[in-house]
């Protein structure tokens, strides 16, 4: 009943109002959530956030585990700067844009809204997906070393690709790859796809756009291929 | 005898038989009788007069005659009609009896009684002039175009009445004199030409008398004649290939062309387009590829005679050399590779045995390389020479022919067994042209001749950046060394011109600026040196010093010493600062930092017998500083030497080598492996002996790592492509904004010239901008944006 639920009024309205001037009226309920997590200390820049044991305290209260590939979208929907880490801004304007202003609410959010559009909106995945490599780099890395490139593809890349994730993983290990960089990461998801449904890699053509390292890895496989005869 | 009476169904106006009584005899005469008499002139004028008074009788007469038998069509006519149609009747008489003679083939019966007639026909038509002048020319002016003059009126009635009904016969006697000739049975002969053109004049435009009308020439003739000439040498080409070979063939063909290019004298011009078609295809387009295949063994055997006839022959029909010139462009590709493949494996063996050679024999220097610059590209050359000799004396210098060559040899020049032993590996043609200069001008006996030829390889080498990069690393090498005799800079002035002249006055800056370095320090020198005579004490000073200032961009190869602790010896520190001093005044702005491994240091030893004149040491910088102190002391051992001088262990142990193996330090314990000990001591001999007053120690010194030169040379050569395709791929970008992949990398590799990058090499540049954020992908991966 619209009128009587004065939560989902209240959602509504705010919506409402986000959506019209770009500005969001943040709950007090919202407020305290994020108060029960914040860090003692305040960022570099004299703002509150939470740290990362706050963090991990409220990837367990959301029933979440750390690994779960649903924290990289929601490390995406609160624009986290990095792993362990949510700026106050971020995260009371954006679950106030959706109304989620206590706990049950959020946990209802990431599992009813963020996951399910994780594996139905590709654009959306996508968007996740290059989110990442920003999420996981380190402040003073320029590029993301090969171990961590490789756990977070793990987690994030779909069961379907993981087949061509590993021959990829098995050729960076043994041509010793340490890093990846930015553009690889954005490349790699549409290569394994390409991969996928080309296995033999048949129409795969080094004159195209693909990054060297996708050109290499193409070799790599055909010489393997030789040797196998 | 001919007929004197009318044709049935026709009657004709007493008048008319009147006059034809009279005229018939002259007619017959002049047509040509069976005694072949000849018309007096008497006889001519007559006949002329009665047709004359014909014509112009009385009208009354000629109309009423008129109108009764054209069946009252009511036009009217002047006279001439029934004497038109008498003389047409009596085209068809006289010609229907006219009969081979016993003994006379159709074709000579022809020939001789068309010629005949021919005459007749030409004066018949003058005798009867009136009728052409007055009537026929009213009828034909109102439309009536089935009336002709009477030559033409003789021609249709030759075509109807002798050639038509005999046509098979004709052509069939036509064509088999024509085959005897190609037999050889028999030579040409005029009834033969006559016979041809007389199917000329038997064509007619039926609106214009005068207008050639090759109608009856090419239905009749010219389409028998080119069936017929198809099939004989359809036939006759694949028998003689068969019997005599397609080399054989190929003068016989062109023999075959030349006759049959003759035999149009005997036709009508009109052939000569279709003839040469037929032929072309049934000699040249339908062997094309048999002859073809005798490219390859012809070449193999050096038959160059023989593949000019094929070029001669084929070049008829330009559509056939197409595919020889792709052969051959393929034949000298593969025969490129196959030499140096062959000149590998040699390389290989003699390295090999060198080798061994020097394990058991006396010890020699032996490169790790096994390539001989020298060798390799002579080899590349003499390849080319002998097929740009081919391309003379078999294609004539054709211009497509010498491309197929040069195409053959770039490829074989930048890509084969020594240049890349890998199929990704960056070519070292480039690198061996360099060490093969560097040898001539080395040697300074290398005449312009041989630097021309380095020049035609140059020519073919794809990568001429690193061309220049190698180059100026062994010209370093020639600059650092002793000094240039005029005729060595000579000739490095003449490869310089050359290198120029090929590319542009950008390529040899640097190499330019290398001379001119040289220059500067030797006038840097003499300043020097004047300078420190007009110090209060000289003697402070180094007094003669041989200065290299060299700028660090394009003597890179120069620039990397990893000594730069070093302490320089006390003595010669006052010497270093004014040389700074002097330096700093004239070229304000500039760093000056000096490489103390490329030093070296002549000194005078007062370590002779008593008596003897001092000794002149030849030393490295590093030598002189590890020697130094014992102007103060006898003995040192490595710590305090490495102590006192900031050498790494390494050098400090390649410098001290010869020094103690010339026995000028002492050293205990011996052996090399004890050299960096910190406890090992170096003692000097307090006489040293030798026969030469000159001695060399800095040759012994060795280098420490040689390999690593090559490879900074190829990372150098790798940084300008680098930096080559990034300024060219951010300028297109700039212009473009919004790019496709496929797109800029043709772009890009159409504007760099100097080399050919490879898609690696461009992707790498777009990652590294994508990195550098001057770009980023388009939404879809596959096409980059600028970003400004």
């Amino acid at each position: 009943d619209y009128y009587n639920n004065t939560n989902l009024a209240n959602e509504i309205i705010q919506k409402e109002k986000s959506a019209s001037t770009g500005k969001v009226t943040v709950s007090p309920q919202l407020t305290s959530v994020f108060n029960t997590y914040k860090d003692p200390n305040l960022d570099g820049i004299g703002n509150p956030f939470i740290g990362i044991d706050g963090t991990l305290q409220y990837l367990e209260d959301l029933g979440l585990e750390p690994e779960d590939v649903v924290v990289l979208a929601l490390a995406e929907f609160l624009q986290s700067p990095g792993e362990g880490v949510f700026k106050q801004d971020q995260f009371l304007t954006n679950w106030s844009k959706v109304g989620c202003n206590t706990i049950p609410a959020q946990r209802d959010y990431i599992n009813k809204v963020l996951k399910p559009k994780l594996y139905s909106d590709k654009e959306y995945y996508k968007k996740v997906y290059q989110y990442t490599y920003k999420f996981v780099l380190e402040k003073d890395q320029k590029n993301l070393p090969l171990d961590t490139a490789i756990a977070y593809w793990n987690l994030i890349l779909p069961t379907s690709l993981q087949q061509q994730l590993n021959k990829f993983i098995e050729y960076l290990k043994e041509t010793e790859v340490e890093v990846i960089t930015k553009d690889q990461w954005y490349m790699l998801y549409p290569f394994l796809q390409e991969y996928a449904k080309d296995p033999t890699l048949e129409n795969y053509d080094i004159e195209q756009s693909w990054p060297v390292l996708m050109d290499e890895f193409f070799d790599w496989l055909e010489e393997k291929g030789e040797m196998e005869e | 005898m001919p007929p004197t009476r009318a044709d049935q169904g026709t009657s004709y106006s007493p008048y008319l038989i009147k006059t034809w009584k009279e005229i018939q005899p002259s007619i017959l005469i002049i047509l040509g009788d069976s005694q072949n008499s000849s018309l007096d002139p008497l006889m001519y004028t007559q006949t002329y007069t009665k047709v004359y008074d014909y014509c112009t009788s009385n009208s009354s007469t000629r109309t009423q005659h008129q109108n009764a038998s054209d069946g009252g069509d009511g036009a009217v006519r002047l006279v001439g009609s029934e004497l038109y149609v008498r003389l047409q009747e009596y085209l068809k008489t006289y010609l229907g009896e006219l009969n081979p003679k016993d003994g006379e083939t159709f074709l000579q019966f022809y020939t001789r009684a068309w010629q005949r007639f021919l005459i007749g026909s030409t004066r018949l038509n003058d005798i009867l002039d009136y009728i052409n002048r007055y009537w026929v020319a009213k009828e034909r002016a109102d439309g009536r175009r089935e009336i002709y003059d009477i030559l033409s009126l003789c021609m249709l009635s030759w075509r109807d009445y002798k050639f038509h009904s005999n046509l098979d016969r004709l052509m069939g006697e036509i064509m088999g004199q024509i085959e005897a000739q190609r037999l050889n049975k028999i030579e040409s002969t005029a009834d033969l030409s006559v016979a041809i053109k007389s199917f000329v004049l038997l064509g007619f435009d039926v609106n214009d008398l005068k207008k050639q009308n090759l109608s009856v020439y090419i239905n009749d003739f010219e389409k028998t004649f080119l069936t017929e000439t198809y099939n004989f040498y359809t036939e006759e080409s694949a028998q003689f290939i068969k019997d005599h070979g397609v080399v054989n063939y190929l003068a016989k063909a062109e023999q075959r062309i030349e006759e049959e290019l003759k035999r149009l004298e005997d036709l009508n011009d009109h052939t000569r387009r279709p003839l040469n078609e037929v032929l072309n295809e049934v000699l040249i387009i339908n062997h094309a590829q048999t002859i073809r295949n005798e490219l390859t063994p012809l070449l193999d055997q050096g038959r160059y005679t023989d593949i000019k006839r094929i070029h001669t022959l084929l070049k008829r029909v330009p559509a056939t050399v197409t595919p020889l010139l792709e052969d051959f462009q393929n034949y000298i590709k593969q025969q490129g590779l196959k030499t140096i493949e062959d000149l590998d494996v040699q390389m290989r063996e003699a390295h090999k045995a060198e080798a061994a050679a020097a394990k058991s024999g006396p010890r020699k220097k032996q490169s790790k390389d096994y390539v001989d610059p020298k060798l390799y590209i002579t080899t590349l050359l003499s390849v080319y020479k002998k097929y740009q000799n081919v391309v003379e004396v078999a294609f004539d210098n054709n211009e497509a022919f010498v491309k197929a060559l040069d195409s053959a040899c770039q490829q074989f020049i930048n890509k084969n067994k020594t240049a890349t032993p890998t199929s990704r590996a960056k070519s070292r043609t480039p690198d061996l042209l360099a060490r093969f200069s560097d040898e001539l001008l080395k040697k300074n006996d290398s005449e312009d001749l041989a630097i021309d030829e380095l020049m035609t390889i140059f020519n073919f080498v794809e990568d001429k950046e690193s061309f220049e990069v190698w180059y100026r690393r062994y010209l370093s090498r020639r600059l650092m060394g002793s000094n240039m005799s005029p005729s060595a800079e000579e000739h490095e002035e003449y490869i310089i011109q050359k290198l120029k002249q090929a590319n542009s006055l950008e390529y040899t800056n640097k190499i330019t600026s290398m001379f001119n370095d040289i220059r500067i320090s030797k006038d840097l020198g003499a300043v020097y040196k004047e300078s420190t005579m007009k110090e209060a004490n000289p003697k402070e000073f180094v007094s003669d010093i041989e200065p290299r200032v060299l700028d660090s961009n394009a003597w890179s190869s120069v620039f990397k010493d990893t000594s730069d602790s070093f302490i320089l010896p006390k003595e010669l520190i006052k010497s270093q600062e004014k040389f700074t001093t002097i330096y700093q005044e004239r070229f304000t702005g500039r760093q000056l930092n000096w490489i103390w491994s490329k030093g070296k240091v002549e000194v005078k030893a007062n370590l002779a017998r008593p008596g003897k004149p001092p000794f002149s040491f030849q030393l490295t910088l590093f030598q002189y500083s590890i020697l130094s102190p014992y102007n103060e002391v006898q003995e040192l051992t490595t710590s305090k030497i490495l102590e006192l001088t900031a050498l790494s262990p390494e050098i400090f142990k390649v410098n001290v080598a010869p020094l103690v193996k010339n026995k000028l330090l002492v050293q205990t314990p011996p052996g090399e492996d004890n050299i960096i000990k910190p406890n090992t001591s170096f003692k000097m001999v307090k006489e040293y002996t030798s026969k030469r007053p000159k001695i060399n120690f800095a040759v012994g010194v060795k280098a420490i790592d040689s390999r690593n030169e090559d490879k900074e040379t190829n990372e150098e050569v790798e940084r300008r492509h680098h930096e080559i395709l990034k300024a060219c791929i951010v300028r297109v970008m700039k212009a473009r904004k919004n790019y496709k992949h496929e797109q800029l990398t043709s772009e890009v590799i159409q504007i760099i010239d100097r080399f050919v990058p490879t898609v690696a090499d461009i992707k790498k540049a777009i990652e590294v901008l994508i990195d550098e954020q001057y770009l980023a992908r388009t939404a879809d991966g596959s096409g980059y944006e600028y970003l400004s």
